[in-house]
């Protein structure tokens, strides 16, 4: 079936071939109505790399960028998912009159929440280039 | 109905045993039945298995991450990359009826 998110997860496999090491993919399937998924893992120097991506037919995108050190210990996050911190950092006490509001925030070693832009993988590999 | 080329080598032995249209199609039935079943196996396996690991079905967790303040933070500490699995997780749950369906679909036929 082809659909937008059929020809983005392409572009994204072969963006992740261009600018990471030992790429896998671990699970793509767009063969659903509903949902298309991609999850895959790669190496940036000696850190581990991980992007997952499940894309709706309404157009909404949950993603998840992350990478890993070689303990595999979280050096970052970046995703956005329904996170009850990151909508009270984002609607304090009117937090839950949003419920369900996928935020795009980021995740710091140290266990911090931070909000963010909406992230796509390409921003992901940039912020990665230029901060690790 | 589809064409499918298949090497006469294989329709000339089946005609001995019989009408080879008709072996075809049954060989095609069970070997798609057989692996919808598995891809239907492993995804109720993978649904368990994110059960199992999170303590909850997928609406649930879906519901208590995006409330339970404490919940999110023993998650985050315990799963730092749980997000990867909540896109494993979800896409499994709508693929799941996909594949029943076909299941029915075919077993019906």
């Amino acid at each position: 079936m082809a659909w937008p998110a059929e020809e983005h997860i392409q572009q994204l496999v072969e963006y992740a071939h261009r600018n990471l090491r030992a790429v896998q993919i671990l699970r793509r399937d767009e063969d659903n109505p509903e949902r298309a998924f991609i999850y895959l893992e790669g190496k940036w120097h000696d850190y581990r790399v991980m992007v997952s991506e499940i894309h709706r037919r309404d157009g909404s995108v949950r993603y998840g960028y992350y990478v890993l050190d070689k303990d595999d210990r979280q050096v970052v996050g970046f995703d956005n998912s329904t996170d009850v911190t990151a909508r009270r950092l984002k609607y304090g006490p009117a937090a839950s009159t949003h419920l369900h509001e996928e935020l795009p925030h980021q995740h710091t070693p140290d266990g911090d929440i931070r909000l963010t832009e909406w992230m796509d993988f390409e921003g992901f590999i940039a912020w990665v280039e230029g901060n690790l | 109905m589809t064409t499918v080329a298949i090497d006469p080598k294989y329709i000339d032995v089946l005609t001995a045993f019989g009408d080879a249209n008709q072996m075809i199609e049954d060989l095609v039935r069970r070997y798609t039945l057989k692996r919808i079943r598995e891809r239907i196996s492993f995804l109720q396996s993978e649904i368990a298995a994110f059960e199992s690991k999170y303590g909850l079905p997928y609406e649930g967790f879906l519901e208590r991450i995006g409330t339970d303040e404490a919940f999110s933070a023993h998650i985050h500490k315990m799963h730092p990359t749980w997000v990867l699995d909540l896109n494993r997780w979800e896409f499994d749950v709508y693929d799941l009826p996909l594949w029943l369906g076909r299941l029915k679909s075919i077993s019906n036929s």
